[in-house]
């Protein structure tokens, strides 16, 4: 077993200038990519019978209630039952086994109280698909409707109706890290009154967002099936042993009985979750596929449908900050107030204080105090991590702020970002007083200035970069400093060599689109000195055949695959020995070349990697452990610039351009690197003008038999929720990787992932109101009738 | 519709009561009623939903001949899938996605929405590209289908398919891929009427397919690269 250190394995190269056989290399393609376009991948939903030895299996679904806060008065699944059918509802579960963790954890169907418009109360399993439908009509389930609360304003209010003992204001107090878990004070540095008593320019202002979705292409399942005692579990998740861990416990069986996979992970073939988010770490359907499927003693299909799965899984919550910003004249900010409030749904899984270590880190300011009040409400399941956790929303209320106090000080916004964002060398955490291991400022924001050609394109607070009948264009900056996310150590993986040069990596990590599948493999394969990805296999995810390497979530997958590179380290202890004796060199002397295994103090000594291999009589697998550290502050940085086109007469706009630096530490997988970003960033033209889930806020409407009631969302579907098309895709989009090395990283590689979106909601809104004479927008999204609005505000102010 | 996305047809979802009697669910009080009738009509079934245009486009071996025939029977019809003619068990309420999945194993098409919303189960029917999860299954009789597996066939579709994949590995067209089949059978159909498209072009034919992860710079890389392959005649 190789080291589990925090220092950089013999094998990490952090040189900044090295060159790589695959690390970065612009020709490698997708590893499971061919296959998923051929229809040869199968993902969870696609999972048939004959892919897990069975004849047949049942197919199950959900029964969601249909109101946002409802008594349960009954359930009478007899009809359904009488039909042959299977059906559970709360009593049918083990007393006490709960879904989620702490005092909000809560049963995966409940009988008593809803507390959102989609929880489910029943789940039903039939033989066939299309008598899932059949047998969910013949449950009737009978409601008494409670009066509720959507909004945190409404929550707060005095006499608001209370979802949980102990009111709508969850837990209390200062938690892990500083992180709040209550209305209460989260930072204070410096004297933030007196600052601001004695700034040349306050501003205070409010932002929001909304409620968004996930709605990963590919909704959220499993298929379970047992065997004698021993549960299997294929299920579309982002973490197998989280999963494995519950069903465990659910069932009060060991570990050993259950095993978990992603789709049909323990094969090559494996992996495929059609997109995660950060919505398929667990999911309720998990556990009651393997609770079905017992019952019924065959193997049970439980994928959501569309509108289940949008209704039941969790979001990216809403949250608003109130801030007072301070600067002097010359542009230094000098103070930062802030009160942040969540709405983080029925369940509360958010803090109101995620976003808040952004704030405090992406600029440096003397005097800084946050407080942040997480509230309980009816609109939806729990919010959650969609792609970063809360920092997306933080940097929009952020950059939106941040932009303004830039326009008050009439300083050009890249300039005041340059004079006053944190950048190296020397950052460090204001609150953790911990160094980052790493920072891409100033680089990336200049290098963003250049590229985009910012002073060309920048005319003043007010004044659009170019007016063309009716046709306005604006540009607009923001920058970034966002942390990784939770990374719950150690992650482990392994590495094998077959006789025959095969070589198999192991990674409990999954891919959900984010090109995992390809980085593990370049991560392995550049270390046993290999100049292509043809003999390397790549097996993931599975409980049974590899091990745990953490959740695939927050931006951390590279950064926690520095485990292979120790696995590696194992692998060659082991091998060289034998390769020594052969070539009569000194083990310790030898060293990987391209694909070859050399004596360093002799290099035309040297042996072939497949002949090195043949060497071995069977497989040999070496094992890696990585910790990641936490004496240092691992975050990504970067900056954006936009050019945002709108049309007064129609109030239409279209994201032209945009440029986006991100520090990402080391490009592994270049195609996938930069496509991730260019993704991000299209994902983020839908959080700034489209993707809000809206609900009909009106109580205790008698509903009309066949429509939504009172109380419901309104669009929980792709095409009213409004997700990016190709029409929305900027025309011309600039991604450029800076190579910040970041030490704690394989080959210096931080990673990337939620990175991609945070901030680029707010780099094209902060173009849209250079468009508009400089009209501040307040809220995600900016829909058409705020772009209205701006146009009025603008043309009345005589700007236009 | 397939069990496994219900979000149609089952209202008791949205409202907790079903419009209809709940006592009988809709299949079984239909059926009842129809057998109590004694003599089905094919208007019987054609007044009670959306499933009118399956009956009337239905050849007529298809049809029940005899009076007392059950409506919501499976019945056995040829399908052409890919070049192949597969014989296949259809109830009138089945969509082709269904039966492409759930009864034929070709997963390639997928079911991401269910309701004709995000392109994810494009299929071509007579090289028309067509949302599978709306399309009646029985409407497909008689028609030639193509899936993303239609790669494997030596066709002037299939030609532009493998044209299409191999650039879809090339320029990175996919992400985490769970829309690309889908993206890639419009592809196929706008490759096959316009040999060399504009931007505007693409962005026309591409546009009843969403892709979450928002790889549509890739799509349009992938889609120009088959194009100028499949110029170059060397698909």
């Amino acid at each position: 077993m190789s080291s589990s250190s925090t220092e950089s394995s013999g094998l990490n190269n952090l040189s900044p200038t090295a060159k790589f056989n695959l690390v970065g290399n612009q020709t490698v393609t997708r590893r499971d990519i061919y296959a998923k376009i051929t229809g040869q991948r199968k993902y969870t939903s696609d999972i048939l019978p004959s892919d897990i030895g069975q004849s047949s299996m049942w197919y199950a679904g959900f029964l969601v209630a249909p109101h946002p806060h409802a008594k349960v008065t009954s359930i009478d699944v007899s009809a359904a039952q009488a039909a042959g059918y299977f059906a559970l509802v709360e009593s049918d579960l083990p007393v006490g086994a709960m879904f989620g963790s702490g005092s909000r954890a809560y049963p995966p169907l409940v009988s008593s109280e809803v507390l959102y418009p989609g929880q489910p109360v029943a789940a039903v399993a039939a033989p066939t698909a299309n008598e899932v439908v059949d047998a969910l009509n013949l449950i009737k389930v009978e409601y008494e409707q409670l009066p509720y609360v959507f909004t945190a304003e409404e929550a707060l209010a005095a006499g608001a109706p209370q979802l949980w003992p102990g009111g709508n204001v969850p837990g209390g107090g200062v938690g892990e890290n500083g992180a709040v878990t209550s209305g209460t004070l989260n930072l204070n540095l410096g004297d933030v009154d007196s600052a601001l008593a004695s700034a040349d320019v306050v501003y205070e202002d409010t932002f929001s967002t909304s409620v968004q979705q996930h709605y990963e292409i590919l909704p959220r399942g499993a298929v379970a099936y047992w065997s004698g005692g021993t549960l299997t579990v294929r299920a579309s998740t982002q973490w197998a042993w989280l999963v494995q861990v519950t069903l465990a416990n659910y069932f009060g069986i060991p570990l050993s009985d259950v095993e978990v996979s992603t789709s049909l992970g323990g094969y090559e073939d494996g992996g495929a979750l059609g997109n995660g988010l950060g919505n398929k770490v667990s999911g309720e359907e998990y556990i009651l596929a393997a609770v079905l499927a017992q019952k019924i003693g065959a193997p049970v299909k439980f994928v959501h449908t569309r509108l289940t799965h949008a209704r039941t899984t969790t979001n990216r919550w809403p949250f608003s900050a109130s801030f007072r910003l301070g600067a002097m004249n010359d542009g230094t900010l000098v103070a930062i107030d802030a009160v942040c409030t969540a709405n983080v749904g029925a369940r509360g899984g958010a803090q109101g204080s995620d976003a808040i270590g952004d704030f405090y880190n992406t600029y440096v300011c003397p005097n800084m105090r946050f407080y942040s009040i997480p509230v309980t409400t009816d609109a939806y399941s729990n919010g959650s991590a969609m792609r970063s956790v809360g920092e997306e929303q933080g940097h929009f209320l952020l950059e939106s702020a941040m932009d303004e106090l830039a326009h008050k000080l009439n300083m050009d916004p890249a300039q005041f970002r340059l004079k006053n964002m944190r950048q190296g060398p020397g950052a460090a955490d204001p609150f953790s007083k911990l160094p980052y291991s790493t920072i891409a400022q100033p680089q990336a924001l200049q290098t963003v200035m250049q590229a985009f050609g910012w002073s060309n394109l920048w005319k003043g607070w007010g004044v659009p970069s170019s007016v063309n009948g009716t046709k306005r264009v604006g540009v607009g900056v923001c920058i970034q400093n966002a942390a990784k996310g939770a990374p719950f150590p150690p992650s482990t993986s392994q590495v094998q060599v077959d006789p025959d040069g095969t070589v198999t990596v192991f990674s409990g990590l999954t891919d959900h689109g984010a090109g995992g599948n390809t980085t593990l493999p370049i991560l392995a394969a550049e270390a046993l000195g290999l100049t292509s990805l043809a003999n390397v296999k790549f097996i993931q995810s599975d409980t049974q055949y590899t091990t745990n390497s953490s959740v695939t979530a927050g931006s951390q997958t590279t950064h926690n695959s520095h485990s292979l590179l120790y696995a590696v380290e194992d692998l060659k202890n082991q091998w060289f020995p034998t390769v020594a004796n052969k070539i009569g060199a000194s083990a310790n002397n030898l060293a990987f070349g391209n694909n070859t295994i050399y004596d360093t103090t002799n290099p035309s000594n040297s042996i072939s990697f497949n002949d090195a291999a043949a060497l071995l009589t069977s497989s040999l697998k070496g094992y890696g452990v990585w910790n990641i550290p936490f004496n240092v502050a691992i975050r990504s940085t970067g900056a954006r610039m936009a050019q945002v086109e709108v049309d007064v007469e129609t109030g239409e706009v279209h994201v032209l351009s945009y440029t986006f630096a991100l520090g990402l530490g080391r490009t592994i997988f270049y195609k996938g690197a930069i496509h991730q970003m260019m993704g991000g960033s299209v994902m983020g033209v839908g959080s700034a003008f489209y993707e809000e889930l809206l609900v009909d806020p009106s109580q205790n409407v008698t509903p009309t038999p066949g429509y939504p009631t009172s109380g419901s969302w309104l669009n929980p579907n792709f095409h009213d929720y409004q997700i990016p098309t190709i029409m929305e895709n900027p025309d011309t989009p600039n991604v450029i990787p800076v190579e910040n090395i970041d030490p704690t990283g394989p080959y210096g590689a931080t990673g990337i992932g939620e990175n991609t979106i945070i901030a680029a909601d707010v780099s094209y809104i902060n173009a849209l109101s250079n468009a508009l004479g400089g009209y501040r927008f307040h809220k995600t999204p900016v829909r058409i009738e705020d772009v209205v609005a701006a146009i009025q505000w603008m043309q009345a102010n005589g700007t236009s | 519709m397939a069990g496994e996305d219900s979000a149609r047809g089952n209202s008791n979802e949205e409202t907790g009561s079903n419009p209809l009697d709940t006592k009988m669910n809709r299949r079984k009080f239909l059926k009842a009623s129809a057998i109590s009738a004694g003599v089905v009509g094919l208007g019987g079934i054609a007044l009670s939903s959306g499933n009118a245009t399956t009956v009337i486009e239905t050849p007529t071996a298809n049809v029940p001949s005899t009076s007392n025939a059950d409506p919501f029977a499976s019945q056995i019809v040829t399908l052409n899938i890919n070049g192949k003619d597969v014989q296949v068990g259809v109830e009138p309420r089945d969509m082709l996605n269904n039966i492409l999945r759930d009864s034929l194993g070709l997963i390639g098409t997928k079911r991401p929405c269910n309701r004709m919303e995000c392109g994810g189960c494009t299929v071509l029917i007579d090289d028309v590209p067509h949302m599978s999860c709306t399309y009646p299954a029985f409407r497909a009789v008689g028609h030639k289908i193509i899936t993303v597996e239609g790669y494997t066939m030596s066709s002037p579709e299939a030609t532009v398919l493998n044209a299409l994949q191999q650039a879809w590995v090339e320029e990175d067209g996919g992400q985490c891929s769970g829309c690309q089949p889908g993206q890639i059978m419009s592809a196929t159909a706008l490759l096959l009427n316009n040999q060399n498209p504009s931007l505007d072009d693409i962005k026309t034919a591409m546009s009843g397919n969403i892709c979450r992860c928002g790889n549509y710079a890739g799509i349009i890389a992938s889609i120009q690269t088959a194009a100028l392959k499949l110029q170059g005649g060397s698909a």
